[in-house]
């Protein structure tokens, strides 16, 4: 019977990758290849090729990696789905649960699918961490990042079996559990006490500043018991951080024992997960992209009949994804933390709530970028119903630009959410640079820039989900696994590097005009400078969305929906 | 209402449609039927804009749906054999929804005739997740007929309902044709075809081998006298079939 899982998963790859190769005959697949290959040649190849190629490692790079991996941990113990951590197809569930083959014949064949995404993802991150060629020692960290990614992937699976276990069984399931949930807890016990420490030292020195502070932060990690905490993160991360063969030879002896480990883990684990994974399984092919979560059916706004026609899409949109998320409790939290920052940010000198803020402006900042990868409520889960799309009176384009401005508000929302926050953590800051009337200019200036600059990015994103559908990711299939965030880097920086084309004119604009009025109106120069440079943006918009709508006209959906 | 010229389809090699040429009138209700991969559902998807035919002219209300295909959509209603439903989007809200798609004033008013039309009063805050297969297929038709549609394109209506829904959709195909709507019905169910299209086009390798009413069927093949749809059905799509 394993040998007809081993074929199942050969066969199923091949002919994946055929599929895939077949797809481009057509030009236009052909043509994004090579250019998607133009660009990532030019980012290993940007540099001169070196055999040194090191990540660029400074003396924050380590705690930033342990700080991932922390968090991917963390992740999986509190939030990843029990019933999603084992995604079988509706296929696979009518097809293998009923054969007769074991739980550990299952896991193994769902771990054996997976090899193939880790490996094209532990190669992608080589790329982008190290702008390596393929050279030896390339290949090391290849195979550093394939075993983080492996035990990663694994720890998930572990985890989630735990969960399920102690959600079903309840207390025979802790019984059964019991070695697990007490590693898991001495560690949360444990990451708790040096998680107060670490705030206990920044504290302590915010007075002297923030960059005092963290140095005090990372500092107190080089202590016996955060380093005891930390070592099985490093032991995992090192094979991937280096590149010296030596020192890889004896970074890799730990990090595959871990992997053993947890294989063991998982492996002996006979979690009952048939049940979970098949109403997970046959509720993603139903959604068919949307979140399988029980929704609280809540009231909606009234759609009168009366109006822009395309509105009912926008709305629709908006309210699938206020029913598929908390936005509720998440304005009220954005709520009392606005007031508890602008409030922290008068105590002291207000270093602390300085630190929250600029963390929240690189994020506002990272979402400009990462943001339409993030907000999909348009047209990328909407592809599978394509048919119904296409049968409604409306112009292609104004589907496309309905689609391409719920994303683009939602996404809005969210970075001003962030502006403000960070606004407010600056309130306070007497020392801070930039004065209370320009940061109040900057972030006026914000709330005209960003909704023009989200539509033009989530227009080229369902751009591309028009002209390349069997691209798109459909969430339905998507895993949610750290190991297949690779891919989504290669997309980020080519979606990006479009928006920044586009962003150029407007830009231009806005620095004109901001030059031009700097000496009557200073910082507040940005307000009429952000409309004029808007208009541009929209004017760009408008023809992206014209051309899109066209070829939205003529997309055969047997090809991307093969539900007809 | 529906009228289709040299309707031709072509995917890569292989030849889904070819030169159909037919019509339903006003208060008609024509079934189109075949066997699997005829090219029905095709044609049906052809006609309600989901594909772009290779060459050929469709008009539906007077409209080429071509030139203007809004104009062609806002007079049409497309029920597909899987219905598509949006998750988060509650019964009641799928008519608001498509109310403002079509421009249908009168909402309102028509929700809760509609809904006892079909079945769905105690749904009508229901997502369609908490729907059957066969909620799922009314809403999909409650959607359709919200905007009185002068023509409906109806792919496998019955299918996922039990015996009363079938009556009472049968019923609403009825009503809808004696109202002046043109109905295009594709079914493998001959004997809905037989109780309630009055002309039927059956294809085979998408191209029309026969069409007309019982009739005329029997007119043009006076061998197949006295059978039912059925007998007739099998008889012009096998193998050994004149033109096949």
């Amino acid at each position: 019977m394993r040998s007809a899982l081993v074929y199942l998963a050969w066969r199923s790859t091949a002919n994946r990758v055929a599929r895939q190769w077949r797809r481009l005959r057509s030009p236009r697949y052909l043509v994004a290849v090579l250019l998607g290959a133009a660009y990532f040649w030019l980012l290993i190849g940007g540099r001169r090729p070196s055999h040194d190629a090191r990540p660029p490692a400074g003396p924050w790079t380590d705690v930033l990696v342990l700080a991932f991996l922390i968090a991917a941990t963390l992740w999986a113990w509190l939030f990843a789905g029990n019933r999603r951590a084992l995604a079988f197809s509706p296929a696979e569930v009518d097809l293998l649960f009923p054969a007769p083959i074991t739980r550990r014949g299952l896991i193994q064949y769902k771990l054996l699918r997976r090899q193939l995404p880790i490996l094209v993802n532990a190669l992608l991150w080589t790329v982008f961490i190290a702008r390596q060629r393929l050279h030896a020692e390339a290949v090391l960290r290849v195979i550093g990042m394939w075993l983080l990614f492996t035990t990663l992937s694994l720890h998930r699976l572990g985890a989630s079996f735990v969960r399920a276990s102690l959600a079903e069984q309840g207390r025979t399931g802790l019984k059964r559990r019991a070695v697990s949930v007490a590693v898991a807890g001495a560690f949360a016990g444990t990451l708790a006490f040096v998680g107060w420490d670490m705030w206990s030292a920044f504290s302590a020195t915010s007075e002297r500043g923030l960059g005092a502070a963290l140095e005090a932060v990372r500092s107190s990690l080089a202590r016996p018991l955060p380093r005891a905490l930390l070592l099985p993160f490093r032991w995992l991360a090192r094979p991937a951080l280096t590149t010296d063969p030596p020192a890889w030879l004896r970074a890799v002896g730990p990090a595959a024992a871990l992997l053993v480990a947890h294989y063991v883990w998982v492996i002996r684990s006979d979690a009952a997960f048939e049940e979970g994974a098949a109403e997970s399984a046959y509720l993603r092919h139903r959604q068919r992209g949307r979140a399988p979560r029980p929704v609280k059916v809540t009231r909606s706004a009234a759609l009168a009949a009366t109006g822009w026609r395309p509105g009912a899409l926008v709305w629709k949109n908006l309210l699938a994804f206020r029913r598929g998320r908390r936005v509720g409790a998440i304005a009220v939290i954005a709520l009392i933390l606005a007031i508890g920052l602008a409030a922290l940010s008068f105590h002291g000198n207000g270093a602390s709530a300085e630190a929250v803020g600029w963390i929240l402006l690189t994020w506002a900042v990272l979402s400009v970028g990462m943001g339409p990868q993030w907000v999909r409520n348009d047209l990328r889960g909407d592809l599978p119903k394509l048919d119904l799309l296409r049968s409604y009176p409306l112009h292609g384009w104004e589907i496309v630009a309905a689609q391409a401005a719920a994303s683009a508000l939602v996404l809005t929302l969210g970075e001003l959410a962030l502006v403000g926050l960070a606004w407010c953590s600056f309130l306070g800051n007497g020392a801070f640079e930039v004065g209370l009337g320009e940061r109040t200019a900057v972030l006026t200036g914000a709330l005209v820039l960003l909704p023009g600059i989200n539509l033009m990015a989530m227009a080229i994103q369902n751009t591309a989900a028009v002209v390349f559908p069997e691209w798109v990711r459909h969430d339905g299939g998507r895993a949610g696994r750290i190991e297949a965030l690779g891919q989504s880097v290669l997309v980020l920086g080519i979606s990006t590097a479009i928006l920044l084309v586009f962003l150029a004119a407007p830009t231009a604009v806005v620095l004109g005009a901001v030059y031009l009025l700097r000496d009557a109106m200073g910082w507040w120069a940005w307000l009429p400078a952000a409309p004029v440079s808007v208009g541009v943006l929209l004017w760009e918009t408008r023809i992206v969305l014209l051309r899109t709508g066209r070829i939205f006209e003529r997309t055969e959906p047997l090809v991307t929906s093969p539900m007809g | 209402m529906i009228e289709v010229e040299g309707l031709h389809k072509v995917y890569g090699d292989i030849v889904a449609v070819e030169e159909l040429t037919f019509a339903v009138g006003a208060g008609e209700v024509v079934g189109l039927v075949g066997p699997n991969g005829a090219g029905k559902s095709t044609t049906l998807r052809a006609l309600a804009g989901i594909v772009v035919p290779t060459r050929g002219r469709i008009r539906i209300a007077g409209h080429d749906l071509g030139a203007a295909p809004v104009a062609a959509k806002s007079e049409l209603a497309f029920v597909p054999d899987e219905p598509h439903l949006f998750e988060y989007l509650t019964v009641v809200e799928h008519l608001r929804f498509t109310a403002r798609l079509y421009r249908v004033l009168d909402v309102e008013d028509q929700i809760p005739a509609l809904l006892g039309e079909l079945e769905l009063q105690s749904k009508r805050d229901a997502l369609p997740g908490e729907l059957s297969r066969g909620m799922r297929q009314k809403l999909a038709m409650g959607c359709a007929l919200l905007h009185r549609p002068a023509a409906m394109l109806l792919d496998e209506p019955l299918t996922g309902l039990d015996p009363s829904g079938m009556r009472k959709m049968t019923s609403t195909i009825r009503q809808r044709a004696a109202a002046g709507t043109a109905i295009l019905l594709s079914s493998h169910l001959l004997q809905l075809v037989e109780a309630i299209c009055t002309r039927v086009v059956v294809m085979r390798h998408g191209r029309a081998v026969a069409s007309g009413s019982m009739a005329d069927i029997v007119r043009e093949r006076p061998d197949l006298a006295g059978r039912s749809l059925e007998e007739l059905f099998l008889a012009l799509v096998s193998d050994d079939a004149p033109g096949a």
